[in-house]
């Protein structure tokens, strides 16, 4: 009861804090900036951090055992990373972005929030742990990523058609978004096929093959394929800038087709979320 | 009655000869304010002087007299004998002078609305009178919302945020490109004016390595050893432009200088490095094809203008906001000087009725020498009553009022129906003894007594 009243409390935080992140890119004065918004986030965070905390210590491992446990704390660590980022001026404006997307994957997760169902033994198996916990830190960097690449893409079309204006008043530079789009996409891509490995050995332990062809294998690895191509096409074909932030967009929005939708698309069996 | 006035010339007012007759360096503000303030007229003064405008701020006993006082300072200036006319002055008074500082102060009357330097200037005037003597309560309390205005502006509106200049809009353009430009390499090709002043801006903005090409290679070496860069001939250009990040063109040539396959060929070496190309000359020296080129970022003079007359536009939104806080705040500022003129009539009348009541008090009290200690307090108690009684409607009246033109009004009214103004003389005529146990007479009780 307490978990889930926690839930919504975050959720109610970061929503507080979304509307006033999207007010700095949408509003007059940019110029006017205050710290209330970083502390809604500090609050949000802070329950949600509880949340999950006394949600473990009830399941005994990682509170990632339905799809709406592994949306909030994906969301989780999302503002965890925010809160991390932020500190350094050039990615403030981040926030615009970045908390609105947590809040909207908080709140997805809190309306699937179903009654507690019994536990799967599987799940109290370490490597379950280390394959969702690497594999949803891969996502969270991913997602920066993304936000980054939208943010260029933006400051970009204003700079490219010379009509320099309310972007060009609030974001960081290009060359800061291009940076922070392609060192967490490194990140991102690194703790992603930790996480598939990780999946791979346990499967090998459970069931005595290593990959399972169902819908959700495949998404993982189509989206796995598209940042391998970020990262071969940035350093050899000089692929920097507007199409890095557009394959980084793509990456995402696979990302979020295997979280979300992989199983409406065709039902797995073996992955519960 | 003290006014705030003043008067100056502008570049609204005064083309640049005039005004630069009268224009005083900081230095000389001093010897200016011990002129100005030895006259009987002024009783507090601040000098302004800048290449735009040279303004007297003062607060004077009359306004007739005081204007007088400071158009004939102001003529007095070295040099400004001759030239000089009266069309050339304006003069502003209470709240008018108080809008006008602040929009000084918060570059609204600049000749580039939202650049600061003026701010810094405003600041000094202030404090060089401060060292003068010659700042007052007045100009202390105008002047300090003035500096309050110009930040409140500053924060509060996004006016001195997009530049205005072909040559600050380029580094702008190049910051947003690059991000901090320290470490970062340039090239200039030819030599125009604001080829060059663009280059200073970005040298200053933190650019570290400088390319000069040129078509003479001694033009190209004068303003190498001029900027602190590297020369070389038109030819080394190709070279050049898979190193730089920043190129700045501006020859004389008719014919593109900067061709699509160079940057072509470069790019594939840069490897997909972003390459901004600011193109300031007509004819245009970069072929218009590299825009398309990928990661490649190409701005021509108009792209520049276009940038340049969207942001004055911007300034120009900004500020009408700015207006409105310097309306609100001198609104302030009337309310704050005319209270000056209400309290003192508070003031005075009680002081006056007190006296009449003192000295009545007195000479009834030589007749009653009958009465004991008891029945003496109770006379002395009637007096007191009475005048608190009759006192407290007028006086909750204008302290409800309080400052604002109906406020000056009232006090106006009652200076002249009480004969206010020369209270010193009956004050003095009037022993005021009995006053001592009350307290002091300028804080009249919060009711009255019998209440």
């Amino acid at each position: 009861m307490l978990v889930v009243a926690l839930r919504w409390l975050g959720v109610g935080f970061a929503l507080a804090a979304s509307a006033f992140y999207v007010r700095t890119l949408t509003g007059p004065t940019p110029a006017a900036e205050s710290p209330f918004k970083d502390r809604l986030v500090l609050a949000a965070t802070g329950c949600m951090t509880l949340a999950l905390v006394l949600r473990a210590i009830e399941l005994g491992t990682v509170p990632l055992v339905s799809s709406s446990e592994a949306l909030f704390f994906y969301a989780w660590l999302l503002l965890v990373v925010f809160l991390f980022l932020v500190r350094q001026a050039a990615h403030r404006t981040l926030g615009v972005f970045l908390v609105p997307l947590a809040t909207l994957l908080a709140l997805v997760s809190a309306a699937m929030m179903g009654p507690p169902a019994p536990v799967n033994p599987l799940f109290l198996n370490r490597m379950f742990a280390l394959h969702t916990v690497s594999l949803f830190l891969g996502y969270s960097a991913l997602s920066v990523a993304f936000c980054a690449g939208v943010m260029y893409l933006l400051l970009f079309d204003e700079i490219a058609h010379k009509k320099v204006g309310r972007m060009f008043a609030r974001l960081p530079s290009l060359d800061d978004l291009d940076r922070l789009g392609h060192r967490t996409v490194v990140l991102g891509f690194v703790l992603l096929t930790a996480g598939i490995v990780f999946g791979m050995v346990w499967a090998r332990s459970e069931w005595g093959v290593a990959w399972v062809w169902e819908s959700k294998s495949v998404w993982t690895l189509l989206s796995w394929v598209v940042y391998l191509g970020y990262l071969v096409t940035r350093r050899v074909g000089g692929w920097q800038g507007q199409r890095a932030a557009w394959l980084a967009a793509l990456g995402f929005a696979l990302s979020i087709i295997t979280l979300l939708g992989s199983d409406a698309l065709l039902a797995s069996t073996r992955h519960v979320f | 009655m003290a006014h705030v006035l003043v008067v100056g010339l502008s570049h609204h007012t005064a083309p640049v000869d005039v005004r630069e007759k009268i224009a005083l360096a900081p230095g000389a503000y001093l010897e200016a304010l011990a002129r100005i303030k030895a006259g009987p007229e002024v009783k507090e003064c601040v000098v302004l002087s800048t290449c735009n405008r040279s303004e007297l701020y003062a607060v004077t006993e009359s306004y007739h007299g005081g204007r007088e006082a400071l158009e004939h300072a102001l003529l007095g200036f070295e040099g400004a004998s001759g030239g000089v006319k009266d069309e050339h002055l304006f003069r502003y008074e209470g709240a008018a002078a108080a809008r006008h500082l602040f929009r000084v102060a918060s570059s609204l009357d600049a000749m580039v609305v939202g650049e600061p330097q003026v701010l810094g200037q405003v600041k000094d005037a202030f404090k060089v009178a401060g060292e003068g003597q010659a700042v007052g309560p007045v100009l202390d309390r105008l002047f300090r919302q003035a500096l309050e205005v110009a930040k409140r502006v500053r924060t509060e509106t996004e006016i001195g945020a997009y530049a205005v200049s072909v040559s600050y809009a380029a580094v702008e353009l190049a910051k947003k490109i690059f991000g901090p430009l320290e470490g970062r390499a340039a090239l200039i090709v030819g030599a125009g004016e604001t080829g060059e002043l663009t280059m200073k801006h970005l040298r200053a903005a933190g650019v570290a390595e400088l390319l000069v090409a040129n078509r003479t290679e001694s033009s190209a070496r004068e303003l190498a050893e001029a900027m602190g860069g590297r020369a070389m001939g038109l030819p080394g250009i190709e070279g050049a432009l898979a190193k730089v990040d920043i190129v700045v063109s501006q020859t004389g040539a008719t014919e593109p200088v900067i061709l699509r396959s160079m940057v072509e060929r470069a790019m594939k070496e840069r490897r997909g490095r972003p390459l901004f190309l600011i193109d300031i000359a007509v004819p245009r020296d970069i072929e218009s094809a590299c825009g398309s080129i990928y990661n490649v970022f190409l701005y021509d003079i108009d792209d520049l203008g276009r940038v340049v007359a969207g942001n004055r536009e911007r300034r120009a939104e900004e500020a009408e906001k700015a207006l409105e806080i310097v309306q609100a705040e001198t609104a302030r500022f009337t309310r704050w000087f005319e209270g000056l003129e209400t309290v003192p009539t508070i003031v005075a009348l009680r002081e006056r009725f007190d006296a009449v009541r003192a000295g009545e008090t007195e000479r009834v009290m030589a007749k009653l020498e009958h009465l004991n200690e008891r029945d003496k307090k109770l006379v002395e108690q009637y007096g007191e009553a009475l005048v608190n009684k009759l006192l407290h409607g007028p006086m909750a009246q204008l302290r409800q009022t309080g400052a604002g033109e109906r406020g000056v009004q009232l006090a106006g009214a009652l200076r002249i129906l009480f004969r206010l103004e020369d209270t010193a003389g009956t004050t003095d005529a009037a022993p005021v003894e009995g006053n001592e146990g009350e307290g002091a007479p300028v804080e009249p009780g919060p009711g009255e007594p019998g209440a």
